[in-house]
C-alpha cells in the first residue's frame, strides 16, 4: 500500500465518527433506491405473473347488444372474448346478512379468461349442484372453508355450498366497483357459481359482461380504443380497461407510489451524503494545508494530490454504495413479501436485478467522488509558496451580517457576538447544516402531509359527507309500515329513504361508471360541499372531477344510464360537490321518481321503493351501544340487512396500517439524515476551532459557556433551515398527494398544523442530538495536545 | 573550479497590482557555488523567505533569471516546477509540517516514493543519519520538537537532493535543540555537493554559514564570504 494510501486510511480512521456519520447517509440513500425500486418491479411482476396464470381480462364490458361479442372477437389483436353473467345479491352466511357478488363461472373447467386460483378445496364440478367457490377476502372473513354453505336470498332462497376457496385477479383488491374502493369483506363478498344459474336471473337482477384478452405484443392502447368504439356503438353501460378495473387502478396507484419513492427519496439522502462529504473534506484540506504545501514543494504532482483527496469521497462513497445495495436488495426482498403477503397477491416474485445494483453502486460512487471534486481541487490548487506561510491563515474576520443591520446587537456579550459571527465564518459550513433541515424536513412532511391527508379524507368521508350510522336494506318494497318500525327501533333518532343506482354517464366519447344516489329534500344523513350547500330542487349534483373526466359543466343535461333497469334519464348538473371518494351523482329523491317518469318508466314509485334501489338511512343515539341498535333492526320483519358505516370505517383503518409503517420507516430515516449531517459539520466546526476553544479555556471560560455557544451558533441554523423546510415540505407533499388522485380518489393535501410543529420541533431535537458529541469533545479538549499537533 | 550551482541575476519579484503592489525582491543578484552553507538573514519583511522561495520554485518571478545547476527556472511553468522541486530541492520548515497520521518512516518515506526508488531502505538510511532509527515508528505527536524537526530533515535528504531549502528551522526550538538541528544540517551535507539555503533573522546563526548574504527591504545589502564558519555547537543566542 502507498503511503498516501496508508494516510489516507489513517486520516480516515482519525475523524471516523465523521465518515461513518457521512457514509450512513450514502447507505440510507442508496439502500432506500434499492430496496424500493426493487420492490416496486418485484411488486409488478408479482402483479403480471398473477394476472398472465390467470388470464386477467384486458377489457370488461357490461351490458351491449347480442351481437357485441362477436364484433370484438373480429378485431385485430382480441384473442378470446368470453361472456357471463354477474349478480349482486342479499346473502346470509350464519345470521350475517352481506351483499354478495355472484360470478357466473363454466363448471366444464375453468373460464379462459380470468381463471380462478384455488387455495383450498377444489373448483365447481360439472355436475355438482348449487355450489360456489368462495373469494379469499370473504372466506377470511367468514372462516369459510369447503363444505360450508351461505343463503342467496332471492325468494325463498336457497343454500349453497362452499366447494373451495379461490383468489381471483379481479379481486386482488376486493373493491364493488370504481365508486366503491374500500371493501368491507363483512358486507361485501365474491363467489364464484354456475354460469347457467346467474344467466338465468332476469335482466334486472343481472348483467351481462363480455370478457376480452387480447393476443401478446400488440398495441393495447389500439385495441382498446377498438373495443372501446365497438362497446360503445353497441349501447355499453360500463367499459372497463384492465388499468380501469377497480382492485388494479387501487393496486397500481400503490405501485406507482413505489416507482416515485425510489427516485424521489433516494435523491434527498445523496445530496445530504454529497453536501457532507463536501464539508468534511473541504475541512481536511483546509486543514492540511501547510502538509499538502510541503508535498507540492516536495515535488509531488498536482494530479497526485487531486487523485488523493478525490479518493477520500471514493472510498465513502464505495463503501456506502456497497453495503446500501447489500441492504437494499435485502430490504426489497422482504417489502415485497410483506407486501404480497398482507394483500395475498397470489405469485410473489422476488428477483435480484443487476441493474438495481449496478444503479446502487453508480450512484453512491457518483455522488461520493463529485462531492469530493471541489476540495480535491482546492488542494492541489494551493499555490506551495501560499501554504509555507506558517500556520493555517485565520479567516477573514467581519462583524455578522444581523450586527451590520441591528447595530444594537454590538453591545451584546463578547461570546454572543461570536456566536452570531461564528454563522458567518464559513457559510459553506452553514449552508450545510440549514441544507440538512430542509432535506430533512422535506422527507417529514411529505410523509406527515400524506398520513393527514389520508386520515382528513378518511375523516370527512365518514363525518361530513356520509353521516348515517347504518344503512338498512330492506327484502321487500319500502312502504310506509316498514319505515315505520325502522325508525321505531330502540336507539335510532332519525331515519330517511334513501335511492341508490349504479349509473353510467357517457359525454364527449368518455364513459363513467358512478352511482346516482337520491336523498330526501332536507337530508340530514349527506353533507353537502357544493357552494350552496344543500341538495338543489331540480337537476343534480355531481363530484367535481367529473369536469375533468368527461369535459361536462354546470347547466350542462346529462343522459345517465342506469343499466339493471334498462333505463336512461336526463339531468341538469347544478353544482359540483367536492368530496375525498369517488365522482358520484346526488338528486332529490323526488327529482329522480319525475324524470323516470319523463324517461317513460310506467311506475316509477315503485321502481324507487324496490328493495334493490332504496334502503333507509339511520342515525343513532351515541348514548345507546352501537350492536344493540343494529341488532334491534335486524330483528325488524322486513329487514334483510344492516350496514354499519362504522364497520367500513375501521377496515379502513386496518389496511391503511401497511401505509403507516412505510411511512413511520420515512421519519425515521428523514431524522438519521438530519442528525448525520449536522454531526458532521459540528464535528468539523469544533474540531476547526480546537486552538480557539483551548485557548479560551486556557483563559478560564467554563466548558458549559463554550458549550452554549456552540448551541445558540447551530441552533440559529437549525431555525433558519425550518422556515424553506417547511414550505418545501408542504410543496413536495402537495405534489406527492397529486400523484395518488384518479376516479377513484380526491387527493388533496390537508396537513395539519400539529404536523408542521412537530416536524420543526424534532429537528430542533436532532440539532441538540447531534451537539452532544461535540460539546463533550470540547470538555474533554487537551489543551497541550492541541497546541503541540499545529499541523492537525 | 565546478560550475556554480546557484545564479541569480536581477531577481525582482512584486506581488499585487498598482496601489497595492508590493516589491519583495528587487534586483537581486548572486553566485552561489556547489556544497556551500548559505544563510539569507534579515529582519522581517526582509524578503529572504520570498529569495527562498524563488529558488525552490515556490512561485515564478516578476522578472530577471534564476539558473540552479544549468537550468533556468525563473520563467518556468508548473509543470517543470513541480518536475524540478521533485528533482532538485528539499525543504525544511519552521513548523515541521509532517503528516500527523503517519509514522516518522512514513513521513520521509511519502516523499521517496515520489522519486520512485525503494522508498523504504532510502528512509531506514537517512533516520539513521539523522539518529531517530529507533523512532522510526512514532507519530509526530509522540515526538519532541526537535526530534519533529530531524524528521523533517531526514524527509528533506531522502531524495538527495542537490539544494536543501531551510526556512527558520529553529524558530521553534529552544537554544540546545536548534544548536543540534543546526549540528545535524551541517553533517548531513558534509562531504556531499550539496548546497543549503538557510533562512533566518537571528544573526548567530550566521555565524555557522560558508557565505551570508544579507537582505533589508528586498534588496541584498550585504554578501560576505565567512572563511572560519563556526560550528552550531559553539553558538549561543
Amino acid at each position: 500500500m502507498s503511503y498516501l494510501s496508508k494516510k489516507r486510511r489513517r486520516d480516515m480512521g482519525r475523524q471516523r465518527w465523521q465518515f461513518i456519520a457521512v457514509g450512513v447517509t450514502v447507505v440510507i440513500g442508496v439502500m432506500m433506491y434499492a430496496a424500493t425500486y426493487d420492490s416496486y418491479l418485484n411488486i409488478t411482476s408479482s402483479y403480471e405473473q398473477t394476472y398472465d396464470r390467470l388470464a386477467f381480462a384486458d377489457m370488461t364490458v357490461a351490458g351491449g347488444d347480442e351481437a357485441l361479442p362477436d364484433t370484438i372477437e373480429a378485431i385485430p389483436g382480441v384473442q378470446t372474448v368470453t361472456v357471463r353473467h354477474t349478480a349482486d345479491l342479499p346473502i346470509t352466511i350464519e345470521d350475517h346478512t352481506l351483499r354478495g357478488r355472484m360470478i357466473g363461472t363454466p363448471t366444464s373447467g375453468q373460464p379462459e379468461i380470468n381463471k380462478l386460483d384455488v387455495q383450498d378445496g377444489r373448483y365447481l364440478s360439472a355436475d355438482g349442484e348449487f355450489e360456489a367457490v368462495a373469494e379469499v377476502h370473504v372466506a377470511r372473513a367468514f372462516e369459510l372453508s369447503a363444505g360450508d354453505t351461505f343463503t342467496v336470498v332471492v325468494g325463498p332462497g336457497q343454500d349453497f355450498i362452499v366447494t373451495g376457496i379461490a383468489a381471483s385477479a379481479e379481486y386482488i383488491w376486493p373493491a364493488a366497483s370504481t365508486q366503491e374502493i374500500f371493501p368491507d369483506p363483512e358486507q361485501f363478498g365474491v363467489f364464484f357459481v354456475d354460469e347457467d344459474l346467474v344467466a338465468q336471473l332476469p335482466p334486472s337482477a343481472s348483467v351481462r359482461e363480455t370478457l376480452v384478452l387480447y393476443d401478446e405484443g400488440v398495441s393495447i392502447e389500439d385495441v382498446d380504443a377498438a373495443v372501446h368504439d365497438a362497446a360503445t356503438g353497441a349501447g355499453a353501460t360500463s367499459i372497463l380497461t384492465q388499468a380501469d378495473q377497480p382492485s388494479n387502478s387501487t393496486l397500481q396507484l400503490d405501485v406507482e407510489g413505489f416507482g416515485e419513492m425510489a427516485i424521489a427519496f433516494p435523491i434527498l439522502f445523496l445530496t445530504a451524503a454529497g453536501m457532507a462529504v463536501y464539508v468534511l473534506l473541504t475541512r481536511i484540506v483546509f486543514a492540511q494545508r501547510s502538509i499538502i504545501g510541503t508535498l507540492r514543494a516536495s515535488g509531488m504532482s498536482a494530479r497526485e494530490l487531486r487523485r488523493h483527496y478525490l479518493s477520500f469521497g471514493l472510498w465513502i462513497g464505495v463503501v456506502g454504495a456497497v453495503v446500501g445495495v447489500l441492504l437494499g436488495v435485502v430490504a426489497g426482498a422482504f417489502m415485497t413479501e410483506m407486501y404480497t403477503g398482507f394483500l395475498d397477491i397470489p405469485d410473489t416474485v422476488v428477483l435480484i436485478r443487476p441493474t438495481t445494483i449496478i444503479v446502487g453502486l453508480l450512484f453512491g460512487i457518483v455522488v461520493g467522488t463529485l462531492s469530493a471534486l471541489v476540495p480535491a481541487r482546492a488542494a492541489y490548487k494551493i499555490a506551495p509558496a501560499e501554504a509555507m506561510r506558517g500556520a493555517t491563515p485565520a479567516t477573514s474576520g467581519d462583524k455578522s451580517w444581523l450586527e451590520r443591520t441591528v447595530p444594537a446587537l454590538s453591545k451584546l456579550p463578547v461570546r454572543t457576538r461570536m456566536t452570531l459571527r461564528g454563522i458567518g465564518r464559513s457559510k459553506r459550513r452553514s449552508l450545510s447544516t440549514v441544507l440538512g433541515v430542509v432535506l430533512a424536513l422535506i422527507l417529514i412532511l411529505a410523509s406527515g402531509g400524506m398520513i393527514d391527508s389520508i386520515l382528513n379524507m378518511i375523516n370527512d368521508q365518514f363525518e361530513v359527507v356520509d353521516v348515517q350510522d347504518a344503512s338498512v336494506i330492506a327484502s321487500e318494497p319500502v312502504n310506509s309500515d316498514l319505515f315505520a318500525e325502522i325508525d321505531a327501533t330502540r336507539g335510532v333518532t332519525r331515519s330517511e329513504i334513501a335511492a341508490n343506482f349504479s349509473a353510467s354517464v357517457t359525454a364527449n366519447g368518455e364513459t363513467l361508471s358512478t352511482t346516482l344516489q337520491g336523498f330526501e329534500t332536507d337530508t340530514e344523513m349527506h353533507g353537502w360541499t357544493n357552494p350552496s350547500g344543500s341538495l338543489p330542487a331540480s337537476g343534480m349534483l355531481a363530484g367535481a372531477g367529473i369536469v375533468d373526466k368527461l369535459g361536462v359543466t354546470i347547466g350542462d343535461h346529462v343522459t345517465i344510464d342506469l343499466p339493471t333497469h334498462d333505463v336512461s334519464i336526463s339531468l341538469e348538473i347544478v353544482e359540483f360537490v367536492d368530496e375525498p371518494l369517488g365522482m358520484p351523482l346526488y338528486a332529490q329523491y323526488d327529482v329522480i321518481t319525475e324524470a323516470l317518469s319523463e324517461a317513460g318508466v310506467d311506475d316509477p314509485e315503485g321502481l324507487m321503493a324496490a328493495p334493490t334501489v332504496t334502503t333507509v338511512l339511520t342515525l343513532f343515539d351515541p348514548a345507546i351501544d352501537r350492536a344493540t341498535v343494529i341488532d334491534g333492526l335486524e330483528d325488524v320483519n322486513g329487514v334483510l340487512a344492516v350496514q354499519d358505516a362504522r364497520s367500513l370505517y375501521n377496515t379502513i383503518q386496518q389496511f391503511l396500517g401497511l401505509f403507516y409503517a412505510l411511512t413511520g420507516i420515512m421519519l425515521l430515516f428523514g431524522g438519521v439524515m438530519a442528525f448525520s449531517l449536522m454531526f458532521n459539520t459540528i464535528s468539523v466546526n469544533i474540531a476547526e476551532r480546537s486552538t480557539e476553544f483551548a485557548t479560551l479555556k486556557a483563559n478560564g471560560m467554563s466548558d458549559r459557556t463554550i458549550g452554549w455557544m456552540i448551541v445558540g451558533e447551530n441552533l440559529f441554523l437549525t431555525i433558519l433551515g425550518i422556515v424553506p423546510g417547511v414550505i418545501l415540505g408542504v410543496w413536495m407533499a402537495s405534489l406527492f398527494m397529486g400523484l395518488f388522485s384518479n376516479d377513484s380518489f380526491n387527493m388533496s393535501l390537508m396537513m395539519s398544523p400539529w404536523t408542521v410543529v412537530i416536524a420543526a420541533a424534532s429537528m430542533i431535537a436532532v440539532a441538540l442530538l447531534s451537539l452532544i458529541p461535540g460539546v463533550r469533545s470540547v470538555k474533554r479538549l487537551d489543551i497541550g495536545a492541541v497546541v503541540r499537533e499545529r499541523a492537525a | 573550479m565546478s560550475e556554480p550551482a546557484v545564479v541569480a541575476e536581477g531577481l525582482t519579484k512584486i506581488y499585487g497590482e498598482g496601489d497595492t503592489a508590493t516589491t519583495a525582491l528587487e534586483d537581486v543578484s548572486f553566485s552561489i557555488d556547489q556544497g556551500e552553507f548559505v544563510v539569507l538573514l534579515g529582519p522581517s519583511g526582509s524578503g529572504k523567505t520570498t529569495l527562498l522561495n524563488q529558488i525552490g520554485a515556490l512561485e515564478g518571478a516578476t522578472s530577471g533569471s534564476l539558473n540552479v545547476n544549468g537550468s533556468e527556472i525563473a520563467g518556468m511553468s508548473d509543470k517543470d516546477r513541480t518536475e524540478y522541486r521533485r528533482s532538485t530541492v528539499g525543504f525544511v520548515f519552521q513548523f515541521y509540517n509532517l503528516v500527523p497520521t503517519l509514522t516518522a518512516h512514513e513521513n520521509v518515506a511519502l516523499i521517496a516514493e515520489i522519486t520512485g526508488d525503494d522508498p523504504d531502505a532510502r528512509s531506514d538510511v537517512v533516520l539513521d543519519q539523522v539518529g531517530l532509527e529507533d523512532r522510526a515508528s512514532y507519530f509526530p505527536g509522540q515526538m519532541s520538537g526537535g526530534q519533529q524537526q530531524r524528521v523533517a530533515i531526514a524527509r528533506g535528504i531522502v531524495k538527495d537532493p542537490p539544494l536543501l531549502l531551510c526556512d527558520e528551522p529553529t524558530g521553534s526550538l529552544d537554544l540546545e535543540t536548534g544548536r543540534s538541528i543546526l549540528d545535524l544540517l551541517r553533517s548531513t551535507t558534509a562531504g556531499t555537493d550539496r548546497t543549503v539555503f538557510l533562512v533566518t533573522h537571528n544573526s548567530t546563526i550566521a555565524e555557522m554559514a560558508d557565505r551570508v548574504i544579507r537582505l533589508r527591504d528586498g534588496k541584498i545589502v550585504g554578501d560576505d564570504v565567512n572563511l572560519n564558519p563556526a560550528l552550531a555547537v559553539e553558538l549561543r543566542w
